[in-house]
């Protein structure tokens, strides 16, 4: 069976051999990191879940490939019904780590790929899709986690890529020869990269032919020779390096995100799956962006479902839990949670089937979900800091609270609700505290607002398919005026007569 | 002449899960509890199949995920959220009620068959 337990990944993931800088020093070893192994244990969830029983549902299905039951993040949706399920299993993995569990770039693209290299070679009569279904078997035998590295780090945003000063502000082919292409350049963002074994590299925009060296998909071991990764900061990040397990508020589950440098790369021909089609560079990434913009109505909708747990016990251990405006704030954290999961269900149930075989979301709902992110959870997060009050950014550190000498201090006039130990109180308030401030803020707060496209880009996908034009029409029909056309035969008519 | 091994697999109840993303109800110890019971009275008990003559679908929720998947009409008991047959009851009698659809779907001839519950749910969690 080709699904890897929680122990074989993290087995697996110490045979690798990654390059990692982290504030300033070369990483070891990644794996057991104080700071970095909280993510590869989110990611290490998606590998136990599939193993249980009770979210097999969810976490499996059945490769189309080979008929053998796969990780469900190594799938090509075949229906609705798996966008569904897609969307469901974020959620859990959010409600199981309360952090960013990274694994679903890489489904994302892949589904993304899937239908993309069919649709090109169909146009332009080239093999990516035999390459990349080689490549999907494989992923699914093995099990593998993959990153999808999209965002380059762009430098004036004013410049088209080929325009740049710097050409490898966006990662390019720079070097084509008869076994494979040479690539450099860097990735910024990039999510669980460090817990991958294979990255997809993909365009980060549309591309014109003038930039078509900019127009390269292709994927590569995480580990390959010539990538190496700087790991980004978190707020409250070396509260990891503190030893005890208050203050960090998550102490098993985390996210992370580095930035992915491509030091003249060489990858084979049978890695690539796009290089110079420029004209099929938008599609992948608008594709791309659909899957993972309806990924964060299950994956931000799971966190919020923590958050919201955690607003209520703080209610509760404060004794607050009665007032009314604390009771309506809860409502109106669930009705925000809950308005954003409705998105990725309902862009997944309006999905389609692309000529590959392949279900894909409906795009404007799903740029209409993400748009919705990059705001509920900053609202759902204002309203857990109202009810958990000022202590959670001011109270004292665990090391108090263990301190022979201050200890009985901190416990008693920490105490809320005299039948709740203050240790809990505490743990409360520093778990709202991480989600809305702490390293896991990065994934519930600023990854709202940015993964997956910054809001703007959304909105000018809602711009592209809101269909104006119909809806004039439908306004004119109720108002009674004259329909485009008809205006236009009357004008003709008026002119005849004349 | 009866085949013993054909006598237990007439006699065998499967409990499916939904996966489990916003659960109304505890799956998991409602799971124990008819597991426990069932195999008690004679009944080979596993997980997340089909073909077997009786299942207990397990849903978190009303949304009822788990008879989406189900292959043809049968007469399975369905459980969805704090519902039994889509008839709204107190999670408290969820057991109860699924147990009692598996003994009047096999009738009161229960005698000869040793407990045993197969892939229960720790063991299939363990051996993976």
């Amino acid at each position: 069976m080709p699904m890897m337990t929680a122990d074989q990944y993290e087995a697996s993931l110490r045979r690798m051999k990654f390059k990692v800088y982290l504030q300033g020093e070369l990483v070891a070893n990644p794996v057991d990191h104080p700071i970095i192994r909280p993510s590869m244990n989110s990611v290490k969830a998606t590998y136990a879940l599939a193993q249980d029983p009770q979210h097999e549902d969810l976490m499996t299905a059945t490769s189309h490939l080979t008929g053998k039951k796969i990780n469900r993040f190594c799938h090509i949706h075949q229906s609705v019904e798996d966008l569904v399920k897609k969307v469901k299993m974020q959620r859990l993995m959010g409600r199981t780590t309360a952090s960013c569990f990274q694994r679903c770039v890489g489904l994302d693209a892949i589904n993304a790929l899937d239908s993309t290299t069919f649709e090109m070679d169909a146009a332009l009569g080239s093999k990516y899709r035999e390459r990349f279904l080689k490549f999907l078997l494989a992923a699914q035998e093995g099990d593998w986690t993959i990153d999808g590295a999209m965002t380059d780090v762009k430098g004036d945003r004013g410049l088209a890529p080929s325009k740049q000063a710097d050409p490898d502000m966006f990662l390019r082919v720079v070097e084509r020869r008869d076994d494979g292409i040479v690539v450099r350049g860097a990735k910024a963002h990039q999510t669980g990269c460090i817990n991958s074994h294979w990255i997809v590299v993909m365009p980060t925009q549309a591309m014109g032919p003038e930039d078509a060296d900019y127009a390269v998909c292709f994927a590569t071991p995480a580990d390959a020779e010539g990538v190496f990764y700087i790991y980004g900061r978190q707020s409250c990040d070396t509260r990891k390096l503190e030893g005890g397990d208050i203050d960090v508020g998550n102490k098993r589950f985390g996210g992370h995100e580095a930035l992915m440098v491509f030091d003249n790369v060489f990858v084979p021909w049978d890695n690539v799956f796009m290089c110079g089609e420029h004209q099929f560079a938008g599609m992948l990434v608008e594709r791309f962006a659909g899957y993972h913009r309806q990924s964060y109505g299950g994956c931000k909708v799971g966190v919020g479902d923590v958050l919201i747990g955690a607003a209520a016990l703080a209610a509760d251990y404060n004794g607050a839990a009665k007032a009314s405006h604390v009771k309506d704030k809860l409502i109106e954290m669930t009705h925000l949670n809950e308005t954003l999961y409705a998105c990725g269900i309902s862009c997944s149930c309006e999905g389609r089937k692309t000529a590959s075989g392949g279900y894909l979301i409906d795009l404007l709902l799903a740029n209409v979900c993400k748009q919705n992110v990059t705001r509920m959870p900053y609202e759902i997060a204002r309203l857990a800091e109202d009810i958990a009050g000022g202590l959670m950014v001011t109270m004292p550190s665990e090391k108090d609270l263990r301190n022979p000498e201050v200890g009985k201090v901190v416990d008693k006039y920490l105490r809320g609700v005299a039948s709740v130990p203050t240790e809990h109180r505490m743990r409360v308030m520093r778990l709202i505290e991480n989600i809305t401030l702490g390293t896991a803020a990065v994934g519930y707060r600023t990854e709202s607002m940015h993964g997956a496209g910054s809001p703007q880009a959304q909105r000018i996908m809602i711009a592209r398919q809101g269909n104006l034009a119909e809806k004039k029409e439908l306004a004119k029909a109720i108002a009674g005026i004259p329909a485009a056309e008809k205006l236009a035969a009357g004008a003709k008519e008026t002119a005849r007569a004349k | 002449m009866t085949n013993p091994a054909s006598a237990r697999s007439d006699r065998s109840v499967a409990i499916n899960f939904c996966g489990g993303c916003n659960p109304a109800i505890d799956r998991k110890a409602l799971a124990r509890a008819i597991e426990s019971e069932l195999a008690a009275r004679g009944f080979a008990v596993t997980y997340n199949r089909w073909n077997v003559p009786f299942a207990v679908l397990l849903s978190g929720c009303t949304a009822d995920c788990v008879s989406r998947c189900r292959p043809s009409e049968r007469a399975d008991a369905v459980i969805a959220g704090k519902t039994f047959g889509a008839v709204s009851v107190g999670e408290s009698e969820l057991a109860d009620l699924a147990i009692d659809a598996a003994v009047k779907r096999f009738g009161a001839d229960l005698d000869s068959v040793a407990p045993t519950a197969v892939n229960g749910l720790e063991g299939r969690r363990s051996g993976g």
